[in-house]
């Protein structure tokens, strides 16, 4: 295990063009190699790597269209050193699929580059083999500048998943949908969640006040008072619209027939 | 009951409307049996019946239901601690709970109003409590709309 010593100077001197090393290639990859002197070294490059994130994008977008980008494989490289390494030509970030794919159709030299997050925040999962392009691959969601590996990755459709379930919310909340903000939104939502709750705490009052005078009633309940339910207190004191508007949907003929055969049933 | 003048047999409502109106039922029968106050039983009766309508599928169906049997058993007051939920207070003080802890410092500061809202909703993980809240809101606006058509239907009958 000895890990080979990435430092700048070793690079300034390979390529002068380059700003400075910012990633390491972390995966052993001709079955030598050090992993945990890899991951430290990882460690140390990363402040480099976030400070020199600005930097690192707009390179990216030259050595692009250049297409002077290596990416090197260091499959059949002679010393351990160059096992690991890093950028030739100061592009680190690669992080388009299609980007990388061209990248590593040109790449000719033997050093493989482990591209960069675009947020510079997060060691990124190399997906691309530069001597067999095509097949090694990770299908992800990623456009560029977002970061590639698992954690990234299940943190994103985490967040993905929560804003989706958000909008569904939106949809129920009535009047929620103008509201932009997602704290403003969840204030909305708790809102008209206590206020349901209020009013069903209000209307089992109501209910129970109700309920003790209707069953003897109930037998000979005249089916046409139906018709036209009234929204008195309820509606007025909790001054939801949109409930009301809903509750004077097609209901009141059907629950009366609910409520007339439950009871003949019961009886 | 005519089959085309019923919307659907088996959606939420009916089912919920169902079996709340034979609750209210058999309050109406064992009016005297508790101590509680009544409206508190027309209000369980109602959690109950929306909670078995949707058939503890769903997490919060199945706290309520919880926590309307550990209602049942004993007056809240005077009850004793039943040994489970010791347990689960105990674990409560330690902070045992990582998906609590996680969900804490999530993105939103709001998130720990609305577990204390929606049942069941303290040990959940963020994106689960947010579609708990969906169904539990679709589930709520039902029930404030049968009672409310109750209550109406109620008030308009003449009294004897």
């Amino acid at each position: 295990m000895d890990p080979p010593i990435i430092s700048e100077t070793s690079f300034t001197a390979a390529n002068p063009s380059s700003y400075s090393l910012s990633e390491i290639w972390p995966f052993p990859i001709s079955g030598g190699g050090g992993k945990a002197g890899v991951l430290g070294l990882r460690m140390s490059g990363f402040g480099e790597a976030a400070a020199n994130r600005d930097e690192e994008s707009t390179l990216t977008e030259q050595s692009g269209g250049g297409g002077g980008a290596k990416r090197r494989r260091n499959a059949n490289s002679e010393d351990e050193s160059s096992k690991l390494v890093s950028t030739s030509s100061g592009n680190n970030d690669l992080n388009d699929s299609s980007r990388r794919r061209t990248k590593a159709s040109d790449s000719v030299s033997k050093a493989e580059v482990e591209a960069s997050s675009g947020s510079g925040s997060k060691p990124v999962e190399q997906s691309g083999k530069s001597s067999e392009p095509p097949k090694d691959y990770i299908h992800v969601r990623a456009r560029r500048g977002q970061a590639t590996d698992s954690h990234s990755l299940a943190e994103r459709a985490r967040r993905e998943k929560i804003s989706e379930r958000m909008k569904i919310l939106q949809d129920l909340v009535p009047g929620c949908n103008k509201v932009i903000g997602k704290a403003l939104v969840l204030d909305e939502i708790i809102n008209y969640i206590q206020s349901l709750q209020r009013q069903v705490e209000f209307l089992s009052m109501k209910l129970e006040a109700v309920n003790s005078r209707m069953e003897p009633t109930m037998e000979g309940f005249p089916t046409k008072n139906l018709g036209a339910p009234t929204f008195d207190a309820a509606g007025m004191i909790f001054g939801s619209q949109a409930q009301r508007e809903y509750a004077q949907g097609s209901h009141p003929d059907w629950l009366h027939m609910q409520v007339g055969s439950s009871f003949e049933r019961a009886a | 009951m005519t089959a085309q003048q019923s919307p659907n047999p088996s959606s939420l409502r009916t089912r919920f409307t169902y079996r709340f109106l034979r609750a209210l039922k058999e309050l109406n029968k064992h009016r005297s049996a508790t101590s509680w106050p009544s409206y508190r039983r027309v209000k369980v009766a109602a959690d109950a019946s929306m909670a078995a309508a949707v058939k503890s599928r769903r997490a919060w169906t199945r706290a309520v239901l919880r926590k309307i049997r550990r209602g049942h058993r004993s007056p809240r007051w005077n009850r004793p601690l039943a040994t489970r939920e010791l347990r689960r207070k105990i674990r409560r003080n330690h902070g045992g709970n990582p998906r609590k802890i996680r969900g804490s410092h999530g993105d939103f500061g709001q998130t720990n109003e609305l577990r204390k809202l929606v049942p069941g909703g303290e040990s959940m993980e963020i994106s689960s409590l947010l579609g708990e809240t969906a169904h539990y809101i679709k589930c709520l606006s039902t029930q404030v709309q049968v009672m409310r058509d109750l209550v109406d239907l109620y008030s308009s009958t003449p009294t004897s």
